[in-house]
């Protein structure tokens, strides 16, 4: 009895020795400074105001009259395409596509729709400071729906059900109003609706949260792998340094080293192009359309300066909902997160037009680290 | 006599003035006082930023006094900009300056929009001569 209870004890005793060494390599302890970077990263959502500059934003006839408009053919000059053409709500408000298509296939890839209140740019090249007027550029766009404001006002005066939304929402008629005020109107319900579209918390954000409120680093049920990837992305990978606050982005721009030629032909000139857009824009902060008297939320826009620096550069995306957004980059050219992390792993740091040293440098990730950072970036 | 005495005060009062305007103007025991100072040359310049706490990705402006510290002339310019050394990049923003006093600035749409260490350059000019100070300033 006492040589089974001896040999039943040394064997507790040896899976303890085998196991516990084993359980202490798996875990991942934080620093004190990787701690707080990771709790900058939330809460989330984000208390999301209404946009000054819109006067509807945050309005409910307006979100309703702009969910219509959104899926309605009837922004596009042959009614044949409408805002989900390229932004589908199944696809996380993206189109799957390397490129998006509209009346002809143009030489960007679709930003998914969501968080879009916390943007100070829009478009891949910011060429838009507000909302509504992203919303307004495709539909004049002649590759996308090929409108004008004469088309678009004379359509909504003659039809009944939108004339009523438009009403509604702005509480006068389409007929006294000109056909530039009524596009910014529909770019404004349009902007309204897109503001609803805001992702839910995430198990990266519940990860967080626990660590803001405890000292226990291993709680919750974040997976291992996630957590190695997030202890890459904060230090060996340095993303935090474009990637960062609850939005998982800096809101502005960077040369991610993709090719500089558009598949069309030519240079895409990215934020150089972009700023050029936005100074020749009738839609900006800056403009007569904020209905923000103070215009305070366009400081933005009048302190932009256009640099060299700018050429190639494109807006840091938001990692939020990444996983759901393939294929990646400004003209989709990376089908998948393995496929961008792995970019920036062996990164051509080589780069005509540089002034001086760039930003980014090879990392020369391992493959595990890879995964890790996908599977972290799994979990946002 | 009379006019002995005029003069002499004219001439104390003028003494005054230049003195206020130079060495009084280097005491930062005003509104100022708990502003980064930095020195060079002639110069010494005090800055407060507002908001105090500057973040990244948010916009910010700058109050900043110059004086000189051997009496010679104030600057009648500044210009203001920041700069990632290690990344080789500046300000995508071109802030204003508006000279509110003698030896007064204010610069508005300052923006940083990386965390890290960045360095404040401040381009202190008077007539052809410009004197460029700066200090390094880190974003977490």
């Amino acid at each position: 009895m006492m040589r089974r209870l001896g040999k039943a004890l040394l064997v507790v005793s040896m899976v303890i020795f085998v196991t516990l060494p084993a359980l202490s390599a798996n875990k991942i302890i934080f620093s004190e400074s990787e701690r707080a970077t990771i709790v900058s990263h939330g809460p989330w959502p984000p208390k999301m105001t209404s946009d000054p500059s819109n006067r509807v934003s945050g309005d409910k006839s307006a979100i309703t009259f702009g969910r219509e408009l959104f899926r309605s053919r009837f922004l596009s000059t042959s009614r044949r395409h409408s805002c989900v053409t390229c932004h589908k709500p199944n696809l996380a408000y993206g189109d799957g596509l390397a490129r998006s298509t509209g009346v002809s296939t143009v030489d960007r890839n679709t930003l998914s729709l969501a968080n879009l209140r916390l943007n100070r740019w829009y478009g891949w090249d910011g060429s838009s400071d507000n909302l509504w007027a992203q919303s307004i550029r495709p539909i004049l766009d002649p590759r996308e729906m090929n409108a004008t404001p004469t088309l678009i006002a004379k359509r909504l005066r003659n039809d009944a059900p939108f004339s009523r939304g438009y009403q509604a929402t702005f509480k006068s008629s389409p007929t006294s109003h000109d056909d530039e005020q009524i596009l910014v109107n529909l770019g404004k319900a349009l902007a309204a609706y897109q503001e609803t579209i805001v992702t839910p918390k995430t198990p990266f954000d519940r990860f967080r949260d626990t660590l803001a409120k405890t000292d226990k680093q291993q709680v919750g049920q974040y997976p291992l792998a996630a957590k190695r990837g997030l202890k890459t992305f904060l230090g060996k990978g340095n993303c935090g340094l474009c990637h960062l606050g609850p939005n998982f982005t800096n809101g502005e721009f960077d040369d991610a080293r993709i090719r500089y030629f558009k598949p069309s032909g030519g240079i895409d000139k990215g934020r150089f192009g972009g700023i050029q857009k936005l100074k020749k824009s009738p839609h900006t902060l800056s403009s007569r359309f904020n209905d923000d008297p103070r215009k305070a939320s366009g400081v933005a826009t009048r302190y932009l300066t256009r640099s060299h620096r700018s050429w190639g550069q494109f807006r840091v995306p938001s990692l939020r909902n990444v996983s759901k957004t393939a294929p990646y980059m400004h003209d989709g050219s990376l089908a998948t997160l393995a496929d961008v992390v792995r970019h920036y792993s062996n990164l051509n740091e080589e780069r005509p037009h540089l002034d001086g040293r760039g930003l980014l440098r090879r990392l020369n990730l391992t493959d595990i680290e890879i995964a890790d950072i996908v599977a972290f970036l799994e979990t946002l | 006599m009379q006019l002995q005495s005029l003069l002499l005060a004219c001439a104390f009062f003028a003494f005054s003035s230049v003195q206020s305007a130079t060495a009084s103007e280097c005491d930062i025991t005003g509104s100022l006082h708990k502003g980064r100072q930095i020195e060079k040359g002639p110069y010494r310049l005090v800055f407060q930023t507002e908001p105090k706490n500057v973040a990244v990705g948010k916009f910010f402006s700058l109050t900043i006094s110059v004086c000189t510290t051997d009496g010679s002339p104030l600057p009648d310019g500044i210009k203001v900009d920041a700069t990632m050394p290690m990344h080789g990049h500046g300000m995508y923003y071109r802030p204003t300056i508006k000279h509110s006093a003698p030896g007064s600035f204010q610069a508005k749409g300052l923006m940083m929009d990386m965390t890290g260490s960045w360095v404040l350059r401040f381009d202190v000019r008077q007539g052809d001569k410009t004197i460029r100070m700066q200090t390094k300033l880190m974003l977490k």
